[in-house]
């Protein structure tokens, strides 16, 4: 038996999935990148540097996670299209200039995928700015480097709350309207989860906005 | 047996290049070469997986039987892909992110499995280490000088540095990918027709040089 042909294939490869799932198990323990650093990896990636920040809302936080959500900031948080993952203030709240950081996914990408986003949202004596819309992740979609920084920074919109109030962004080939998304080079659905993703944070800024 | 370390890397860069004259690993080379970089990254990271399962492979190849050598070449091939993913997810994160989900799918890229197949399992280690060096360099070089085409003139930037305004959509497309690949083909399969052309010629004019010489040799 143990000199059988059958006997050694299987052998020879129980020894290569038993070694490589071994060294596979050790090296992800010691290189595990935790969400906390996950989250300051994206605060970086906003602000060039780690600054300080209170958190509002963290999925990956037990004291701040969906848990903790009224029925109210549900509806709001977590959508059909998309939902907020993360929300942090940077700067004082109770001062005249503040910013909202949020991480928020948007659904409906490339094969159902999603496309993660990190916004900016300066508070200025009680208007909001969407000062800055930036790449955070993606599943599934393979034309998600055609969305570049041009095509990000078009979502820069002054006075959120005016310019938004019933409106959000849309996609279409044929961009011509202010809230049109003409998707470079084809990511038709990668530009719609992104759209997707930066109106969580829209209708969430209109729902504090409606309740300050 | 003498390794011939000048052959493989001939082979790797040029002859034998997995790119443009084996048309291996076709997916990553259509999809990531919009930019210059992405080609640099993808070479870079294929070469890391071709060089570790290619010594791996080559020190295992008389104990590994041969019928189950493909599942066991992918399992080792897979084994260094995921470390390569935890490492980068750790040290690089912006180029893990840029690589996407063509990372993983390096575990299927046919030039690593090709080479484990038709050269790993069949020379020594240094030999094997070396194939997959230059191969790898064959791979990352084709990908960064089409990706610096496309990046050229479907975005007028190269290396991500902005040249002019001017830009062919095209080239950023899908199509446009077919279209630079099938150029770079036909480019490659002409100048290495021309280089041999040369070569034969070169090779006739010596041979008849020395039939000459040595008939001059006779009549004396």
């Amino acid at each position: 038996m143990f000199k059988s042909i059958w006997f050694k294939c299987i052998s020879c490869l129980l020894a290569i999935l038993l070694i490589s799932g071994a060294s596979i198990t050790v090296l992800s323990n010691v290189l595990y990148v935790t969400p906390e650093e996950r989250t300051q990896r994206g605060i970086i990636k906003v602000y060039g540097e780690l600054v300080d920040y209170e958190t509002i809302f963290d999925i990956d936080n037990a004291e701040f996670n969906d848990d903790t959500l009224t029925e109210e900031e549900k509806a709001v948080i977590i959508t059909d299209d998309g939902r907020i993952n993360k929300i942090f203030i940077v700067g004082d709240k109770e001062s005249a200039k503040y910013e909202l950081l949020f991480q928020s996914i948007g659904y409906k990408g490339f094969k159902n995928g999603t496309v993660t986003v990190w916004s900016r949202v300066v508070c200025e004596n009680g208007t909001y700015t969407l000062e800055q819309v930036i790449l955070s992740s993606n599943t599934s979609q393979s034309l998600i480097n055609n969305l570049d920084g041009k095509f990000f920074s078009k979502y820069h919109v002054n006075d959120l709350l005016q310019n938004f109030k019933d409106k959000l962004f849309t996609t279409d080939k044929a961009a011509d309207g202010q809230n049109n998304f003409n998707p470079s080079s084809g990511a038709t659905y990668s530009a719609t989860a992104s759209n997707n993703a930066v109106n969580c944070v829209i209708k969430y800024i209109e729902f504090i906005g409606g309740n300050a | 047996m003498k390794t011939n370390f000048k052959k493989i890397a001939t082979d790797g860069i040029l002859t034998n290049n997995p790119t443009l004259k084996l048309v291996l690993g076709t997916c990553p080379t259509l999809a990531l070469t919009t930019m210059a970089m992405n080609g640099v990254y993808m070479g870079l990271a294929v070469t890391f997986v071709l060089i570790c399962s290619n010594v791996i492979i080559s020190l295992l190849r008389k104990v590994i039987p041969n019928q189950v050598r493909i599942p066991a070449f992918v399992l080792i091939i897979a084994t260094f892909v995921t470390i390569l993913r935890i490492v980068m997810d750790k040290l690089l994160p912006d180029l893990y992110e840029s690589l996407g989900l063509y990372l993983p799918l390096i575990v299927v890229n046919c030039i690593i499995l090709a080479r484990a197949e038709s050269f790993a399992s069949k020379n020594g280690i240094i030999a094997s280490a070396a194939d997959g060096l230059f191969m790898g360099i064959g791979f990352a070089l084709a990908l960064t000088t089409m990706g610096a085409f496309r990046e050229i003139l479907g975005a007028g930037k190269i290396f991500g540095v902005e040249l002019w305004a001017f830009r062919i959509e095209f080239f950023s497309s899908s199509a446009g990918a077919f279209f630079t690949y099938g150029l770079f083909i036909a480019m490659f399969a002409f100048i290495s027709s021309l280089i041999s052309k040369k070569k034969a010629l070169k090779a006739a004019k010596a041979a008849k040089a020395t039939v000459a010489t040595e008939e001059v040799k006779e009549d004396k």
